[in-house]
């Protein structure tokens, strides 16, 4: 995602990582990471109600493409960090939006594996804002 | 389309300064909602 960033803001588009962790937490793993995006952190997760990001059920969390996900994941391998205690049923979700709300494109994650690449994710600005 | 009233919405930086999600905007906003930290 970080060789992309430059391609995103070619095109207008300013990335914003969204948490439900309280904002110390995600300091913590912020400066872990060093993402080169602004981290906002979203603990009563106003942002992912308004943005209708359910939580997932039992099934989805540890479906056969999360468990390849992590099992791909521990073969080149990373090692889970404990950032504390977490909601792991809570789902994710992509969203192209403009400055008067209107969501542009729409991603909600239907298990752990289920994201865009930014590959993808750049072909369908491409599209939408052509 | 879908819609969502951004004033409406209160985050925080990693500070835990509220923000709006209007300071932020180029021309569009890419928003990355993630799931737990790991």
């Amino acid at each position: 995602m970080r060789a992309f960033k430059d391609r995103f803001e070619a095109r207008g588009v300013s990335i914003i990582v969204i948490s439900f962790a309280e904002p110390e937490r995600l300091a913590q793993y912020e400066a872990q990471h060093q993402w080169p995006f602004v981290v906002l952190a979203d603990p009563n997760r106003t942002a992912y109600d308004a943005f209708a990001l359910k939580r997932l059920s039992w099934l989805q969390v540890f479906s056969p493409a999360t468990v390849k996900l992590y099992w791909r994941l521990l073969r080149e391998g990373k090692k889970r960090e404990d950032y504390g205690k977490d909601d792991i049923y809570q789902s994710g979700g992509d969203f192209l939006i403009d400055r008067d709300g209107n969501v542009l494109f729409s991603h909600r994650s239907q298990d752990p594996a289920d994201r865009p690449t930014a590959k993808k994710l750049l072909e369908i600005i491409d599209r939408k804002l052509s | 389309m879908e819609k969502v009233a951004l004033d409406r919405l209160t985050l925080h930086d990693l500070n835990g300064n509220p923000v709006k999600l209007n300071e932020y905007f180029h021309n569009y906003l890419l928003l990355i909602f993630l799931r737990h930290l790991a």
